[in-house]
């Protein structure tokens, strides 16, 4: 079945494409533009890194990809579809079914243990609950969590918990990953293991990557750079 | 999901303490509100039982003059003619007076109820038992009529040391006991130390106030149906005219006591309270709860969760709750009913009590309660209760739902 879902990731429509995004915030002390005519392309199976200062954007991009928020005006295309057509529930389906989170602050959920938040977005799907589980042990190995499957999140170090973070995006068997920050909150070593561990998993299962980052060395490990600045496209880097 | 609401609550144990209180503490009022009502109407409609009748009339007064033979304080005399017509009034089945006196003998009243030998059917006098509770005729028979026969109730004769055979002197006349009966653990209505026929009683106050002549001081009605005591109980009211009492089984909890009245009548809007106010409380705790968990509700939106997957998983959350405090509190509250009955001390109002205070018996005018558990009370707890828990955790998913799922994210 991945086989040929990397078939279809293989076609040349764009797995996301904006096109002059704008997001404006309206504040008591006046509007903040926190993205002004943002046009970009991601075609299938790229690493892309969006980078910038605090407040370039980055974050706020992403979040719009995800259809976690609609934007101001521009038009959003994700996965063949147009987010603006999708109400609230189809939003959360494309999100479940095609889509894989990585917060930077992990957002796991402290009371559930490592198997359940891997299994969280499983939860709302019908279908056979063997096959849901098979799948989530599956992704809990490639993390090489399997001893700590019992844990709380609070047993865990910051890497171990993103690692949980990085299955439980993956168990969905996503088209596309999108990680706000992945590394953020991580020492060199342990983000050099995510880092490793997301590339690695997107490369075998020919998966989008989208990560937003301001460190450069993790910038640098993706195909493509998109470099943002006050809300706009400053440049990007162009895979070798 | 089920089973993730169940790990979620199981691992929160402080929310889901505080949460369960409150459900338990509903489940319990509604419970024991639920059966205490039950036990007050029970109590309360066996006086009515007891005489065989659906009202009891009485005419209240001034207190008479003194004689060897009067009428109780403050009981007022009804004609023949008013019984007649009462028992003309549509929709009732049988009408039968007793009068009620205090016969005074060497300055020692005895409270003597006249009743119609030939028709017991209705009145103080008729046979009732209901499990160790009775008002029978435990020795001996029913006067006859034309002899001066007397029946004593037990705890006079006991007193008096009197047996079947002996001579009792009553009023200014002598009789001979026929029969000793026993009132035990019933509210006897219209009841009296000792019981003589209508007629005699009659004589006996006609010789010491002769305009009160085939006067009655109370009249039991039985009406044909249930639904003819509202209409029944203005047509006597027009009867009877200034003074008129009418008791019926919905009164009773009125005359004996507001918080009996409010407990027993009002059970449904008491529990209507207990909802409305536990209900408040409860749904503010469940938005709370979701207030503290706003951020984890982001997560499962970012993760693909549609709205009302947050809101199930929620309202299975609640309804968990409110199953867990349910079940305890239904029991706890049956347990607080049963201990409140068993401490509540009822007994009829004060216009029932025929007695002087210088009787040297008590009426029988106490209530026992009888609190039970019932099916339908444990069910009507149990229902309303998850009710509740089913409306909390409905307005609190839905208010967790409607959060724009970045804007969860974003809370610090």
């Amino acid at each position: 079945m991945a086989e040929g879902q990397n078939q279809n990731r293989g076609v040349a429509q764009n797995t996301v494409r904006t096109e002059a995004v704008m997001k404006v915030y309206a504040r008591t002390d006046g509007d903040v533009r926190a993205l002004d005519g943002v046009s970009v392309q991601v075609a299938p199976g790229e690493t892309v890194a969006i980078t910038g200062p605090s407040g370039s954007g980055k974050s706020t991009l992403l979040s719009l990809i995800a259809g976690l928020d609609r934007p101001t005006s521009g038009e959003l295309v994700v996965l063949g579809q147009r987010l603006g057509d999708l109400n609230e529930d189809g939003l959360a389906d494309l999100r479940r079914r095609h889509m894989g989170f990585v917060f930077q602050n992990y957002h796991l959920i402290p009371t559930l243990t490592v198997w359940e938040n891997v299994m969280l977005p499983l939860v709302p799907q019908q279908g056979n609950s063997l096959g849901l589980k098979s799948r989530a042990l599956h992704c809990i190995e490639r993390v090489g969590l399997q001893k700590r499957i019992r844990h709380l999140p609070g047993e865990l170090s910051g890497g171990e918990q993103q690692r949980v973070g990085l299955a439980r995006a993956l168990v969905t068997d996503p088209t596309l990953i999108l990680a706000d920050e992945p590394t953020g909150n991580l020492d060199a070593e342990s983000a050099g293991v995510i880092l490793d561990l997301l590339f690695g998993l997107a490369r075998d299962g020919g998966r989008t990557v989208l990560l937003t980052t301001h460190d450069r060395a993790v910038a640098g490990r993706c195909g493509r750079e998109i470099r943002m600045r006050d809300g706009r496209v400053e440049t990007g880097r162009q895979e070798p | 999901m089920v089973a993730l609401a169940l790990r979620e609550i199981s691992r929160r144990k402080s929310r889901t303490l505080l949460s369960v209180c409150s459900f338990l503490l509903i489940a319990l009022l509604v419970a024991a509100g639920h059966c205490l009502g039950r036990a007050i109407r029970k109590a309360t409609a066996e006086p009515l039982k007891v005489t065989g009748a659906d009202l009891v009339v009485t005419r209240q007064v001034r207190p008479c003059p003194f004689y060897a033979v009067k009428r109780p304080k403050g009981l007022g005399a009804i004609t023949a003619d008013e019984v007649r017509q009462i028992a003309q009034v549509p929709g009732v089945k049988a009408a039968s007076g007793s009068l009620v006196v205090w016969a005074f003998h060497e300055g020692q009243p005895t409270v003597v109820t006249g009743v119609i030998p030939d028709s017991v059917k209705t009145g103080p006098l008729r046979q009732y038992r209901s499990g160790e509770r009775c008002c029978v005729l435990e020795e001996g028979r029913l006067f006859d009529p034309t002899k001066d026969e007397t029946v004593l109730d037990k705890g006079f004769a006991d007193q008096r040391n009197a047996k079947v055979g002996d001579r009792v002197i009553l009023g200014d006349r002598e009789f001979t006991v026929c029969g000793i009966l026993k009132v035990a653990g019933v509210a006897v209505i219209g009841g009296g130390q000792a019981y003589l026929p209508l007629k005699t009683v009659q004589d006996m106050l006609r010789r010491q106030v002769p305009e009160e002549v085939e006067v009655v001081d109370y009249v039991f009605v039985a009406t044909q149906r249930a639904d003819d005591v509202a209409a029944v109980t203005a047509a006597v009211e027009k009867i009877i005219g200034e003074g008129a009492q009418i008791s019926s089984q919905d009164s009773l909890p009125g005359e004996i006591s507001r918080s009996a009245a409010m407990t027993a009548a009002g059970s449904g809007a008491f529990v209507v309270l207990i909802l409305v106010v536990g209900g408040l409380l409860v749904v503010r705790g469940a938005l709370s709860s979701v207030r503290e968990r706003v951020v984890e509700i982001g997560i499962m939106r970012a993760l693909g969760w549609r709205k009302r997957h947050v809101a199930s998983l929620l309202g299975y959350e609640t309804v968990l709750q409110g199953i867990l405090g349910a079940v305890p509190g239904a029991l706890a509250g049956y347990v607080v009913a049963f201990t409140i009955c068993a401490h509540m001390n009822l007994s009829l109002p004060a216009s029932f009590n025929s007695y002087p205070p210088c009787a040297t018996t008590e009426p029988a005018l106490e209530l026992t309660l009888e609190p039970s558990v019932s099916p339908d009370g444990i069910v009507i707890t149990l229902l309303l209760t998850v009710a509740l828990a089913v409306v909390a955790g409905l307005i609190a998913g839905r208010y967790a739902a409607s959060r724009a799922p970045m804007d969860s994210l974003r809370q610090p």
